[in-house]
């Protein structure tokens, strides 16, 4: 009888608990709900929601070093030793076959977690009283900001996989969140030009703190951005009148030879839109957990003894033709050997001091400066057939390293020109679409030419998506090229 | 009844005394640093050193070897990257580019002294060698640079605090540009530029053999420096 009781009492305690105990947790409202509603009421959310849009932009560059794996490895500019880093030697021979690369690099979902925080931004702060920021020009900046970084960012895809699909409006509950199909490269650059048309009016010339040059986009940034896209996709006349306003009204200055190694440090006149990190501000690479610095070994990273990125010294011999360029000794250290680095980005701090276990890699990624905006606006010029003109801006940035001016014009020109830009933008991760821009991969890194397609949207210079993708999603399909061939 | 548990334990102790007698190392050996063979004899003895055995034989230098206190060993990949490379360079030079090279083309009497040149007189062990590096000639009268740095690069340094230290062969060249110094002793070593070090790094160090040392230099490494076209 005793034993039937303390059953029951028990049996009785847990259908209580099971009740009644759970209802508060269950009755709370959805985090995402309390988000948008509760988050974007002033201007410190603004603000803060922004640097959050800035910060996964950089991670998205950063993550699997994929700003250079997209665009310098395809292009020749290194010899990637197939020990030490298969991936990427596979990926720079053209022999990406999908099993072999980690798939890490070929899927856009942190990509579309930047557009839906930028999506969310472009949707919420117009709705927030100016009253509310307690710097007034904050609002406009901050609306500006996130169009030119939408634009920024379908760019970047489209140039990486050709099609993609095209967000515009933010998830607010994730339970309603729509598959949706790849549109046309051609449409998604219209969209990108869209969003810039807002983003200038919002953005102004220059900066009011100097700690936020060309880490911050402004109006220069996204016309430098509008210069790309239209080159990017044939438009030299329009490209060339964006690169001639960013020149003339950006307030960007070349730096002279002997500087010229800050430029890369950040931050400089010659800045135009970049990515902050900086071991001072505690935003450094550190290299011993998740950082990879491929092209550098000791002396510039203590205690490191190899090289996975040597340069590829037939393609230096090539476009370094005259080896008294300030760029061949300022970008290389032992350039004709089989261990060749790049020190471009070398600025390497260490944590621990002189033990030098620890080292911080300490330079901003550069996404637009002014000589390659300069350059560009020359590339556009001679295809206009504006030759003078082009010639003029092709010095200007020669002038600087040491270079004689050249005295070309025609189709010669238009190759120096693009040389001129593989030499200058050496590792900044814009060869490759340069070299598929102007049609010239296989000269250069003949290993691509069969897959190239002459810059065919069907051709296998545009990235497959990752498989696992196809999971979740009915409505994707594989880029052309690749389909049937993962 | 009672004697079955006894005979299982007696069963059981005689399978753990005898299982393990048997010898599980399979293919290959417990290492042992000391060869009872002389330095060329155990060249030899490694099919890595093929090439190199073929080169001393026709060098005559099979004596100078065995006298020699260290050896820098050059693997077969080695003298294959200077193949390939020379081959590069001809091809460039007469403008020809099914030009081929290969190991039988080498006139090898000529490049007696590139190979003394990983010859050295004195013992140089790693436990005798420094980060900064000791200078010495080696026996074709030319100075290398013989170091031992330290890295974490193959190790993980929360297992093993301590870094290990890794041989280097290094020869100091002139800058692109001709300039910089080559020094003669060891007291100019700090006016050399990091630039002009040109280092091969040892892959096994510290084979001793009854007439010297051999280190053994990676197989990417280039014989003469080679990978260094330049050089």
């Amino acid at each position: 009888m005793k034993r039937n009781l303390t059953t029951y009492i028990t049996a009785l305690l847990i259908v209580l608990t099971a009740t009644t105990g759970c209802k508060k947790i269950l009755d709370l409202e959805p985090h995402n709900s309390t988000f948008t509603e509760a988050y974007f009421t002033n201007g410190q959310d603004a603000n803060s929601a922004i640097s959050g849009a800035y910060a996964s932009l950089r991670r998205i560059l950063l993550n699997n070093s994929s700003w250079h794996v997209y665009g310098d490895v395809p292009s020749g500019e290194f010899s990637i030793r197939s020990d030490r880093d298969n991936q990427n030697y596979n990926i720079s021979n053209g022999e990406f076959t999908g099993l072999n690369v980690g798939s890490g690099n070929w899927n856009w979902q942190s990509y579309f977690q930047l557009i839906q925080q930028l999506n969310l931004i472009i949707n919420k702060v117009p709705g927030i009283a100016i009253e509310k920021f307690s710097n007034r020009d904050d609002k406009q900046q901050i609306i500006g900001e996130a169009y030119f970084l939408r634009s920024y960012i379908y760019f970047y895809m489209s140039r990486v996989w050709g099609d993609v699909p095209l967000k515009l409006e933010p998830d607010l509950d994730i339970n309603q969140a729509k598959n949706i199909e790849r549109s046309t490269a051609a449409n998604v650059l219209k969209q990108c030009l869209a969003d810039l048309v807002i983003a200038k009016e919002n953005l102004k010339f220059g900066y009011n703190d100097e700690n936020q040059r060309a880490v911050r986009a402004n109006k220069g940034s996204a016309l430098a951005l509008e210069a790309h896209i239209k080159a990017w996709s044939g438009d030299y006349s329009g490209a060339e009148i964006a690169a001639n306003d960013v020149i003339t009204n950006g307030g960007y200055s070349l730096l002279d030879s002997i500087q010229y190694p800050k430029v890369f440090i950040g931050k400089s006149l010659e800045g135009i839109f970049e990515i902050n990190i900086s071991y001072g501000q505690s935003e450094g690479i550190s290299l011993n957990s998740g950082g990879y610095a491929p092209t550098l070994r000791t002396p510039y990273v203590a205690n490191k003894a190899d090289i996975q990125w040597p340069v590829n010294t037939s393609y230096i011999n090539k476009i370094y033709r005259d080896t008294s360029d300030v760029r061949y000794k300022t970008f290389f250290f032992q350039a004709q050997s089989s261990d060749g680095q790049t020190i471009k980005f070398s600025n390497v701090t260490y944590a621990d001091g002189s033990a030098q276990n620890d080292p911080r890699l300490s330079n901003n990624l550069i996404l637009f400066r002014l000589a390659d905006i300069i350059l560009l606006r020359a590339e556009a010029l001679n295809k206009l057939n504006r030759d003078p003109e082009a010639v003029v801006l092709l010095n200007r940035v020669r002038k600087r390293s040491g270079l004689v001016d050249y005295a070309g014009s025609g189709d010669a020109l238009g190759t120096t020109i693009l040389e001129e830009r593989l030499r200058e933008l050496f590792y900044e991760g814009q060869s490759y679409y340069d070299l598929v821009r102007t049609k010239k991969l296989p000269s250069y890194n003949e290993r691509m030419s069969t897959q190239f397609m002459d810059g065919s949207p069907l051709g296998g210079w545009l990235w497959p998506i990752d498989p696992a993708m196809f999971k979740d999603d009915y409505t994707l399909v594989q880029t052309p090229y690749w389909q049937g061939k993962l | 009844m009672k004697k079955i548990p006894l005979i299982c334990i007696a069963v059981l102790a005689i399978i753990t005394f005898y299982a393990c007698k048997k010898d599980y190392v399979i293919g290959g050996s417990l290492y042992e640093e000391k060869v009872n063979l002389s330095t060329y004899d155990y060249l030899k003895t490694n099919r890595l050193f093929d090439t190199l055995v073929i080169m001393i034989d026709r060098m005559q230098l099979k004596d100078e070897v065995n006298q020699s206190g260290t050896v820098f060993a050059l693997t077969n990949y080695a003298i294959h990257n200077y193949v390939v490379e020379k081959q590069a360079q001809l091809r460039i030079q007469n403008n020809d580019e099914n030009l081929t090279f290969t190991f039988d083309d080498i006139v090898l009497p000529n490049l007696k002294d590139s190979l003394r040149a990983y010859l050295f007189k004195d013992r140089l062990p790693l436990s005798f060698l420094t980060e900064t590096g000791r200078f010495r000639k080696a026996n074709d009268g030319e100075n290398r640079l013989i170091q031992a740095i330290p890295t974490n690069d193959y190790t993980n340094p929360n297992t093993f605090p301590v870094q290990p230290r890794y041989v280097y062969l290094t020869k100091i060249v002139k800058l692109e540009d001709g300039t910089g110094v080559i020094p003669t002793d060891s007291t100019q070593l700090n006016q050399v530029d990091p630039e002009q070090l040109l280092q091969a790094r040892v892959q096994t160090s510290g084979i001793i053999t009854n007439t010297g040392i051999v280190h053994v230099l990676n197989n990417s490494h280039t014989f003469t420096f080679f990978g260094d076209i330049k050089n």
